[in-house]
C-alpha cells in the first residue's frame, strides 16, 4: 500500500473508533441509539473550500472547539434544527424552539459537543501517545455554507494542505443527519506523518 | 435577466442583463467591481488576504487585480469603477479569537488597500459582523441585495 493511501485509511480508521465513541456518549446522553456514517477523509487546499453541497443556505447549528498541544486542528459539529430541537426536549424536559435558542440552551448545546469531542479525541491522542487540549467551544447559528467556508479556511490558511475526516449522526427520531468534522492543520499533519511513519 | 451563480475564487463579469449571485459567503469577502456608465461588472469571492505562493483569484490581492483587468477589458466607456465589498464575517467570534487575526476582518484590510492603489472608491460596504451573506449583484444599476440568516434582505 502506497504511504498516501496508507495514512488515508488509517485516519479512516481514527474517524472510525472516534467517531463511535462520540456517538456512543451522545448515545448515553439521550439514551436512544445513534447512527453513523462511514468516515470520509479527505486532503483539502484552498481551491477546495466551497463545497458542492446543494444545501449551502441551509440554517444549522454550529459549534466549533479548537484544540492544540501535540495536534492542532478542530472540531466541527453541524446541527440541524430539527436534532438539536429533538435533543434539547429530551435532555431538558421541555419543548423549545430551534429557531431562537436561549442561552440556557445554547450552553447545553455548547457542553454537549464538548463531551462528545473528548470522547471522539480520546480514542486518537491514546493511540497516538499526543497530549491534547480541547479549547472552549464557540457556538453560531448560520448558513452551512458560510460556516464551512470560515472554518475550512482557518484550517487551511497556513497555505498547507490540511486534512479532514466527516461523518454523519443522526437518530431514529430525527433522520435527517448531523455532521462532525475533524480537521488537522496543515502544520500538524507532517508530524503525524512521522507518528505514523509515512510520508504525506 | 440572466442569473451567474458565482464560485469562490472565479472572476465572474457580465453586462446590464446579468445578476451575479454567490451563497453563503462567512469570513470570504465578495468585491463587486462596477461601470455605471456602460452598465457592466464583475464579481470576485476571496477566500484569504495575501497570495504567496502562485496567482490565484482565490486571494483578495490577485483576485482583486484580475477582477479589474477583466472589467476593464469589457468596458468600452474606460469610466472610472466603483466598488462594493460584501462579507469578511467572524461567525465563531468570541472566546478563541482576537478580531486583528480574523480572516475576515483582514481580507476586508487588504481589499481596501488593494482598490487604493487602483483608485477605485468603495462606494458600499456590508463587511464584517457575525452573520453570514448571500449576495445578489445586479449589473443593470449596480445595487447589491443581500440576504442573511433571518432572512433579512436588504441592499447597497
Amino acid at each position: 500500500m502506497e504511504n498516501n493511501s496508507y495514512l488515508l485509511e488509517t485516519l479512516k480508521e481514527f474517524g472510525n473508533i472516534s467517531g463511535g465513541n462520540a456517538a456512543a456518549s451522545l448515545a448515553l446522553l439521550m439514551d436512544t441509539q445513534v447512527y453513523l456514517s462511514v468516515s470520509k477523509v479527505d486532503k483539502m487546499t484552498q481551491l477546495d473550500l466551497k463545497t458542492n453541497d446543494l444545501r449551502v443556505e441551509e440554517h444549522m447549528i454550529s459549534i466549533l472547539l479548537p484544540f492544540d498541544g501535540d495536534m492542532e486542528g478542530m472540531l466541527l459539529f453541524l446541527l440541524n434544527q430539527t436534532f438539536a430541537q429533538t435533543y434539547l426536549k429530551k435532555v431538558m424536559q421541555r419543548d423549545v424552539c430551534a429557531y431562537q435558542l436561549q442561552e440556557q440552551e445554547l450552553k447545553m448545546l455548547e457542553e454537549t459537543a464538548s463531551i462528545m469531542a473528548s470522547a471522539f479525541m480520546e480514542g486518537i491522542a491514546s493511540y497516538l501517545k499526543y497530549a491534547i487540549r480541547i479549547q472552549q467551544p464557540s457556538i453560531t447559528m448560520d448558513m452551512k455554507g458560510s460556516i464551512l467556508n470560515e472554518v475550512l479556511t482557518m484550517a487551511v490558511q497556513d497555505q498547507h494542505q490540511a486534512l479532514r475526516i466527516s461523518r454523519s449522526f443522526w437518530v431514529s427520531s430525527c433522520e435527517t443527519p448531523n455532521e462532525l468534522i475533524f480537521l488537522v492543520k496543515g502544520n500538524s499533519v507532517d508530524k503525524l506523518c512521522a507518528s505514523l511513519e509515512v510520508s504525506r | 435577466m440572466k442569473e451567474i451563480l458565482a464560485k469562490a475564487g472565479e472572476i465572474v463579469v457580465g453586462d446590464r442583463n446579468s445578476i451575479i449571485t454567490a451563497k453563503a459567503l462567512g469570513s470570504s469577502l465578495g468585491i463587486c467591481l462596477y461601470d455605471s456608465y456602460d452598465r457592466c461588472g464583475g464579481f470576485v469571492e476571496c477566500l484569504l488576504p495575501k497570495c504567496t505562493k502562485d496567482e490565484r483569484s482565490c486571494y483578495v490581492d490577485v483576485g482583486i487585480q484580475q477582477l479589474y483587468d477583466q472589467v476593464t477589458s469589457i468596458s468600452e466607456s474606460h469610466q472610472p469603477l466603483i466598488a462594493k465589498l460584501i462579507g469578511g464575517a467572524s461567525l465563531f467570534q468570541g472566546k478563541n479569537q482576537q478580531h486583528e487575526d480574523d480572516i475576515g476582518h483582514r481580507n476586508i484590510k487588504m481589499a481596501y488597500d488593494v482598490l487604493m492603489q487602483l483608485h477605485i472608491p468603495v462606494v458600499a460596504a456590508d463587511v464584517g459582523d457575525t452573520f453570514g451573506r448571500t449576495l445578489h449583484f445586479h449589473l443593470d444599476d449596480g445595487s447589491v441585495y443581500i440576504e442573511t440568516k433571518r432572512d433579512f434582505i436588504y441592499h447597497i
